[in-house]
């Protein structure tokens, strides 16, 4: 990265990462085919909202460079977040 | 060698480079453009007074699929930007066509989602319902066709000016964004498919 330290994840950890975001998404995949689980909110809203944040913290931290990167992005990417979710939470409760 | 950034690089406070932290700032605003859209699928979805609903025509097969192509066209990505980087036009060549390949997969998933959803009586004025997901997926489709276009030119740039050009700061900035892309999806899959029986 120029003019930032070049302290990048290894091509290695790349495909692990890879391999891991298929298997989370194969999962994901396995656990709404079952039929019985599909409408079970109490186990599927945690389960699924879980392994998405695990593939968003990978795809944000390593692929995106978060992790190594000035921390200022880190900030300005999880404020707006912040932000987001609470216009999303107040959307929701107030048109639902 | 010719690097894109020799040159073009300015001395900021930060000491993140401009273009880059343009980038995110942009990023940060396309949270909030898709945060309300997901709100505004999640508040409709359910109030669609014609055509099909979600759970009768949705098919998760085809639609993880397509998740599991743009997944790998981000790690394609962060290839083509290490090739880069590490001054290896064949790898940075290879992965960057790579990307554009697996974007017009994605894409060519999302045309046959949008006939087959048509096909069964669920078009963008049908119901609240199809005017919400519609306006949803199109717009991160719109984003995806962008995100293309944007990285053939790279690569067709780099085919023009030749094998010394590395665009080490471009590249960086089109990856951050294609990320991004894939983020948004990894979210819309979960709450807009996943999430279809709850």
């Amino acid at each position: 990265m120029v003019g930032q330290d070049s302290n990048h994840a290894s091509v290695r950890t790349y495909w692990n990462l890879a391999g891991i975001l298929c298997v989370i998404t194969f999962i994901e995949w396995v656990i709404f085919k079952i039929e019985d689980l599909r409408t079970w909110s109490a186990f599927m809203l945690p389960t699924l909202i879980a392994l998405s944040l695990a593939k968003l913290i990978m795809v944000c931290g390593w692929y995106m460079h978060l992790k190594y990167d000035h921390k200022l992005l880190t900030y300005v990417f999880g404020f707006s977040v912040f932000l987001t979710m609470m216009t999303f939470t107040i959307l929701m409760l107030a048109l639902r | 060698m010719v690097s894109d950034h020799e040159g073009a690089l300015h001395a900021t406070n930060t000491g993140i480079d401009n273009r880059k932290f343009g980038m995110w700032v942009l990023i940060a605003s396309e949270c909030f453009l898709f945060g309300t859209l997901i709100a505004n699928y999640l508040v409709n979805r359910a109030r669609g007074l014609s055509g099909p609903k979600a759970q009768e025509i949705y098919e998760i097969d085809i639609t993880t699929l397509s998740t599991f192509d743009l997944l790998m066209s981000s790690v394609a990505m962060v290839l083509a930007l290490h090739g880069c980087q590490n001054r290896d036009v064949g790898k940075f060549r290879f992965w960057t066509g790579i990307v554009v390949l697996g974007g017009v997969i994605f894409l060519g998933f999302q045309y046959y989602e949008f006939s087959h959803f048509v096909h069964n009586g669920l078009g963008l004025t049908t119901s609240i319902f199809g005017s919400s997901f519609y306006l949803l997926t199109g717009c991160h489709g719109l984003h995806v066709l962008a995100g293309v276009l944007w990285m053939s030119t790279i690569l067709a740039t780099s085919f023009v000016r030749g094998d010394k050009w590395f665009p080490d700061v471009p590249l960086e900035v089109a990856g951050l964004y294609w990320h991004f892309v894939d983020v948004v999806w990894i979210v819309i899959f979960t709450v807009v498919y996943l999430f279809v029986y709850i």
